[in-house]
Parts: structure tokens; sequence; C-alpha cells
């Protein structure tokens, strides 16, 4: 005599599935820009691909190599430069690196700072 | 901030799930169609996004033609969030389809999500994107301030036979308490089947082992979107 087979499981029928109200939940209030932001910045921690364009990187320019000039000029002309300095806001080195530059010597317009103290100064605001 | 930027409104609800996981080949696609379908075919409307170069849900779509499931192909990372907006308006559930790998798309589409699943064979291999994945869930909930809930899934499970090196990895990875599915995604013929018949097991045969394996994992999934209910 074969075996007769073995009856399907009833657990389907005996724990029907009630209907849920999925329309209670609510879809993420996140803007697409905000979930752009975050998706960016975590896949740039995990390596993760991307089509997003890259957060600008601001152009850090290398330190420019400078030189100490000391030079000795009469009391006059320093005075002269001074009240320059004061009256247009910058320093001595300024006018001086600015007449040589006039006078036919290369100094690059970037290189040409009115004063350095001040940019300092904004570096660590 | 304007509804069209994802903002929620009151006359729009849904349930947004993820299928998701660094590793390629663990089940997501199988495990968004399964579900998909069965909750299409005890009346929700369904929606899959398919993210997934391959395009296989699509092609499963396009056989299928079932009754309230819509799958929408060529999902990117240029056009996730306007599509998920356009499915949030007219469904009860919104599968999103992940492919394997880290991406951006899939960080977006995550933010976006009430609940991750994450497909995970007990293999070291596997565990290990998963867990990877799981970290992702939640940087992607830490900045966008939203609750993910998420749970892993052992996937392709054989019957009646768990290896050494399995074993080994599942005890592992359930000592780390990270929340898990006790329903199982099993190794069945029926789950390959279904690419070529565009047929799936509830279809053919609601009693059947692969039948039952999916309502197993359904049910449990409803239970866990009934508290993310309760809790709106």
């Amino acid at each position: 005599m074969s075996a007769k087979p073995v009856l399907p499981s009833l657990d389907g029928d005996l724990a029907p599935r009630k209907r849920l109200d999925l329309k209670a939940i609510k879809p993420s209030a996140a803007d697409d820009e905000s979930v752009s932001e975050n998706s960016r910045r975590i896949g740039s921690e995990w390596g993760a691909q991307t089509s997003l364009p890259s957060a600008p990187i601001e152009q850090i320019k290398p330190p420019l190599a400078l030189a100490s000039l000391r030079i000795e000029v009469p009391e006059y002309l320093d005075r002269e430069l001074a009240l320059k300095a004061a009256e247009q806001r910058v320093t001595k080195q300024f006018l001086v690196m600015k007449a040589l530059q006039a006078a036919g010597y290369r100094l690059d317009e970037a290189d040409l700072v009115e004063d350095k103290r001040k940019v300092k100064a904004r570096r660590k605001v | 901030m304007t509804p069209s930027q994802g903002e929620a409104t009151e006359d729009v609800g849904m349930a947004v799930l993820a299928l998701a996981s660094a590793k390629g080949g663990v089940g997501k696609t199988t495990i968004a169609v399964l579900v998909g379908t069965e909750l299409a075919l005890e009346g929700y409307k369904v929606t899959l996004l398919d993210c997934d170069l391959n395009q296989h849900a699509t092609a499963f779509g396009e056989k299928a033609g079932i009754r309230g499931f819509t799958v929408v192909p060529s999902i990117d990372e240029a056009n996730v969030l306007s599509a998920l907006r356009r499915a949030e308006t007219d469904n009860d559930v919104v599968l999103i389809d992940l492919p394997g790998g880290s991406s951006t798309l899939a960080l977006k589409a995550l933010q976006r999500s009430h609940f991750v699943l994450v497909p995970c064979q007990a293999s070291l291999p596997d565990v290990r994107d998963a867990i990877k994945t799981v970290a992702q869930i939640d940087d992607a909930q830490d900045l966008s301030r939203v609750k993910i809930a998420r749970s892993l899934i052992w996937t392709r499970v054989l019957s009646g036979y768990e290896s050494r090196s399995a074993r080994h990895v599942r005890e592992s990875v359930e000592a780390k308490r990270l929340p898990m599915f006790s329903a199982q995604l099993k190794e069945l013929a029926a789950f390959r089947e279904l690419h070529i018949t565009g047929q799936v097991p509830q279809q053919i045969d609601a009693k059947s082992s692969a039948a039952l394996n999916v309502s197993a994992i359904t049910t449990e999934l409803l239970a866990n979107l009934e508290k993310l209910a309760v809790a709106a």
C-alpha cells in the first residue's frame, strides 16, 4: 500500500493577513537638495559611485617663496614713505614694490599686496 | 519648500521599501518581485522602481501582467527622486530595487525609504557588504534626521542543510543583534522560474513551499509596516 501524500500546511488559512492602511505612512519631508547633498557627503566617505557634481573646492595657491631685502634709505625718504602709506592705508613695502614694478621690474599683480597684515587678519576670522 | 520638492502632504501616504545591499546577487530583485506581486495579488497598489542596470525586474514586469503591480524601468541617480514622487501619489507601496555596489543613487533612495530590507547570504563577503549597507543607512538616517527602519534577511537558504561555515557566519551576525527577519528566502527553483514564466508561486500553487515562503516574508514585512503606520 502506497503512503498517503502529506497534507499541505494550513498556516496561511489559519492566520489570514488583515489589510493595512499604508496611507497612514507619510513620505519623507526632506527636500531634494538636502538629499543630494547628504548623498554626496556619505558617498565621499564610502567611495560610492556617483554622477553628482563634486562639491566646489577652494583653489589653494602654493605659498609664495619670499626673500628678505633690508635696505637703508635717507630719513626724509623714509618719512615721506610713511606719510604716503598712512594716507593710502598701505604699507611702505607696498609703495617701494609698486615703484619697482613701475620702473620695469617683474612683479606679478597677485604678489602686490597693499597690506599683508589685513590678509592675515581675514584668514583668522 | 514646495510639495514637489518632497514635502509630506496630508493626502499622500504610502510605504517606501528599499531592497539594498552593496553585494550583488544576494536576492534583492527576487525579493522585490516576490513581495511586490504578493502585495498586488492581495489588492495593494504597488510600484517597483527598477534601479538596477540589469533591469531584470523590468523584464519580469513585462511578462507578468499582474493587476496593481507596475515596474518603472531605467531609474537612475538623476531621476530617482522625481520617480519616487510620482509613485508616491498613487500607490500603497513603492519598492525600490537598488543595484549592488555603493552609489549615491542608493544613498538618495535610502533617505526617502521608510524601511530597508538588506538581503544577505550566509557567507562572509555577503555579510561584510550587508554590514556596510547598514552603516550607510545609519549615516543617511543621521544626516536626514529621519528614522529609516531596516532589517537583514537571510537569502538563498538551502532547505534541510546548513554548512559549518554558513552556521558560523549566521551565528556571528546574530550575536551582533542586528534587526533580522525570522523568515528566510529559501533557495527554490520556483524563484528562478518566475523570470521565465512571468508567474509567481502564488499564481501557480498557493500551497507550494515557494508560495508559503513568500507569504512568510511578506507577513513579516507587513508587521514592520504596521508598526510604522501606527507610529505615523
